[in-house]
């Protein structure tokens, strides 16, 4: 992948849209961890996940004769990202997690721990993890796809509010749902973190 | 403020996205009402908790399928048009103009195609033996009385032929030919 890119998200979009493919291979060193992880939180297997952000770039690479910078680059990406999850889990094909890379039963989660932690560290890390992300897992749709946003991928509410379709003020109430059954859920954990 | 308009900004409060005033009020309410204090406590460590599920990289496997798609899609015949739209001295908003034109020369063509043969074989001076695309009625009286005829008269007479077949064997006319007789 090439090396960080000068100018904004939409400045190289509007390259690629002008036929400059090396504006788009920029695009994708900025965007593909992050879309590829988002996924993962999605729908919970790493190769679909990969499968999927697969799928997003080739959608965003076949509209980019269509793009108008009116909102954020990011916004756009993941309305697509979240699009393509959600078509995927609707389909029935949200299956059980294969290769999850932080399942405690995972070979490859042990190997991605970037620490060497005694074996019993390891155990709770992995048993936080899976935890944790039943918990996020239980959420409603909407409240799950708005922590992820907001957590994980760091979009602020407006961004947020443009990919779920709704407004900002909706938004800080879903987050605010959101945390609170995570709270519940989490409780026995979150007494020896807060 | 109270605890149901602390809904909306609680988490922009722990964001740190509130304006001061804002800011201000949550905790002011906060300093009187331990249940939400404790809520947004617990807010807090859930997102502590939320760093636990570490992100994962993507593969080689990733990379090197993704190029394969995009690739393949850059030689499809979309992307095959795409390079000739940026081929052509052609500024964007122009494209559809250019492409109703090149539309309109084509059904031109296509009309042109479908009719100037027509008159073209009779500018040559074709036969009333060879039709071109339809075959005027031979007059009954024309019609060959002997088996010396081509075949080519024949197809020619084959409406009439094909009248004569239909009224002989038509019963009313059978029973009318009867009475006379």
């Amino acid at each position: 992948m090439n090396a960080v890119a000068a100018g904004s998200d939409a400045e190289l979009m509007l390259r690629v849209k002008a036929g400059d493919a090396d504006s788009f291979g920029d695009l994708l060193a900025r965007h593909r961890s992050p879309v590829v992880n988002y996924l993962y939180r999605m729908v919970h297997n790493a190769a679909v996940a990969e499968e999927l952000a697969q799928e997003v770039f080739l959608r965003v690479y076949r509209a980019r004769g269509n793009y108008e910078p009116s909102a954020k680059f990011t916004t756009w990406l993941y309305r697509i990202a979240t699009n393509v999850a959600l078509n995927h889990i609707r389909d029935g094909r949200l299956g059980k997690p294969m290769a999850a890379l932080d399942d405690p039963e995972s070979e490859a989660g042990r190997e991605l721990r970037t620490s060497d932690p005694n074996a019993e560290e390891r155990l709770v890390a992995q048993s936080l993890g899976w935890e944790v992300r039943q918990a996020v897992l239980a959420l409603p749709e909407k409240q799950r796809i708005a922590v992820l946003l907001h957590k994980y991928q760091e979009l602020d509410y407006k961004q947020i509010a443009g990919v779920l379709g709704c407004s900002e003020s909706a938004v800080k109430s879903l987050l605010f749902r959101a945390y609170e059954a995570l709270r519940e859920r989490l409780s026995h954990l979150a007494g020896g973190r807060s | 403020m109270n605890c149901k308009e602390l809904e909306r900004y609680a988490i922009p409060y722990l964001d740190g996205k509130l304006a001061r005033k804002d800011a201000a009020a949550v905790q002011q309410h906060l300093a009187g009402c331990a249940a939400c204090a404790r809520r947004l406590r617990g807010f807090s460590a859930v997102g502590s908790l939320l760093d636990a599920w570490e992100p994962v990289q993507p593969s080689p496997a990733f990379d090197l399928g993704l190029q394969q798609r995009l690739r393949a899609e850059a030689a499809s015949p979309a992307g095959w048009r795409e390079r000739l739209w940026l081929w052509l001295p052609v500024d964007a908003f122009a494209r559809p103009a250019l492409a109703g034109a090149l539309l309109g020369i084509l059904l031109v063509a296509v009309a042109l195609t479908r009719f100037i043969p027509a008159h073209t074989g009779e500018a040559l001076g074709a036969s009333a033996e060879q039709p071109l695309f339809w075959s005027a009625p031979v007059p009954v009286d024309t019609a060959p009385a002997d088996a010396d005829y081509d075949e080519l008269a024949l197809y020619q007479q084959l409406p009439v032929l094909e009248n004569l077949e239909l009224l002989s064997n038509f019963e009313v006319l059978q029973e009318l030919k009867t009475t006379t007789q």
